[in-house]
């Protein structure tokens, strides 16, 4: 039943034999096809890495330029309101200079045509009171004699009677 | 009742007797492992499917056991260890298919089993040699000279037990299936089919990985 015979030599070939058939048919190309898969893994996952950490990067710094840009737009802000202000008590000073610049215009122009008013009254009234007296006193005193009496009573009448 | 496990149709050539149907199935176990070579290399992808699928975690596995202790001599034998695996594999679960006395286990013949072992030896001092150069041979005087006795028992008794382990599990195995067959058929049978269908695959293994502790000894020899 147990018996050793040629069978043994041809066995050790037949080993050896299906050793180099499958060497070169099945496990290079099939070893070959794994180590890549492992180098493109290894690669797949470095790169992985490598793009996380610039994605990490590059979050940080959009944040900083985000930070950097509300704080601008604050500072922009707050200068436009303060300028704003600046402008209009500006606005409003000129104004009430203006206004009171207008006022004492006025005022000088009322008390010029006060005085304009009053010499030619008192133009007209010498005249009339020329006349008036002239046709009354007919020829009893010079002309020259009665407009210095007639302006005399005038000046008097000018500063209390009149009130003008 | 006839046993049919283990009785050999014998040829004679050039004064040589063969055992025919060892040869026959061994061509076969042969053909089946090239098949599956081919099935799982003929469509390469990136990302594995079927028999591709299959294989690489074969060889992923063995190569995770075995690579630790080989270092950098495993690119030399890998090709021979996962050979190892495969054709034991596939040699002991091939008895188990029920056949007519048609299918039978090419490992349940000692030329078989004894011829691998000698292959191993040989490869064993094929590394040892590439690692140490012709003083490979020296480490059979150590510790002291008288020591080459111990020695070489033990050279001739690591493809001695290797090859009767597998031989007698495998030769084993058939025989208690047929017994059993016999005495109980159907269920008995398929409880014992079911546990060689673990023990073939255990004992290629353990083949597998004896080699590579023998390989791994004569690397590491003079250490």
């Amino acid at each position: 039943m147990v018996e050793l015979n040629g069978t043994l030599l041809v066995q050790f070939i037949n080993f050896f034999i299906l050793v180099a058939i499958l060497a070169k048919f099945a496990y290079k190309p099939l070893l070959k096809v794994m180590e890549a898969r492992s180098e493109r893994i290894a690669r797949d996952l470095t790169g992985a890495e490598e793009a996380k950490a610039k994605a990490e990067a590059l979050r940080v710094e959009y944040e900083a330029q985000l930070a950097d840009a509300r704080r601008e737009a604050q500072m922009i802000i707050e200068k436009a309101v303060k300028q704003a202000e600046a402008d209009s008590q500006a606005q409003i000073k000129e104004l009430r200079e203006q206004l009171a610049r207008e006022k004492e215009q006025a005022r000088q122009d009322i008390v010029r045509e006060r005085e304009k008013a009053m010499r030619q009254l008192r133009e007209e009234v010498v005249t009339l009171s020329v006349a008036i007296a002239g046709k009354v006193v007919a020829k009893e005193i010079d002309s020259k004699a009665n407009a210095a009496l007639i302006n005399d009573a005038i000046e008097k009448l000018d500063g209390k009677a009149i009130g003008l | 009742m006839e046993l049919h496990a283990g009785h050999h149709t014998i040829a004679h050539f050039a004064g040589m007797s063969f055992n025919m149907d060892t040869l026959y199935m061994t061509w076969l176990v042969m053909a089946i492992v090239i098949l599956i070579g081919w099935l799982a290399t003929r469509k390469r992808a990136m990302v594995p499917r079927g028999t591709q699928n299959v294989m690489e975690l074969i060889l992923e596995g063995l190569a995770g056991q075995l690579k630790p202790s080989l270092g950098k001599y495993w690119g030399l034998v890998s090709s021979i260890l996962f050979t190892y695996f495969l054709f034991l594999l596939i040699s002991n679960e091939l008895g188990l298919i029920p056949s007519p006395h048609i299918l039978a286990s090419p490992t349940n013949d000692l030329n078989t089993t004894l011829g691998l072992a000698l292959t191993s030896s040989v490869i064993v001092w094929f590394v040892g040699i590439k690692a140490h150069g012709p003083g490979y041979f020296k480490h059979y005087l150590q510790p002291f000279a008288p020591f080459i006795v111990i020695n070489l028992l033990e050279e001739v008794a690591k493809p001695i037990t290797l090859s009767f382990r597998l031989f007698g599990n495998i030769l084993a195995g058939e025989i208690m299936l047929e017994v059993l067959n016999y005495l109980s058929p159907y269920l008995t049978p398929i409880i014992w089919l079911a546990f060689s269908l673990v023990v073939g695959i255990i004992q290629a293994f353990v083949f597998t990985i004896l080699v590579t502790s023998y390989l791994g000894m004569s690397i590491g020899e003079e250490h």
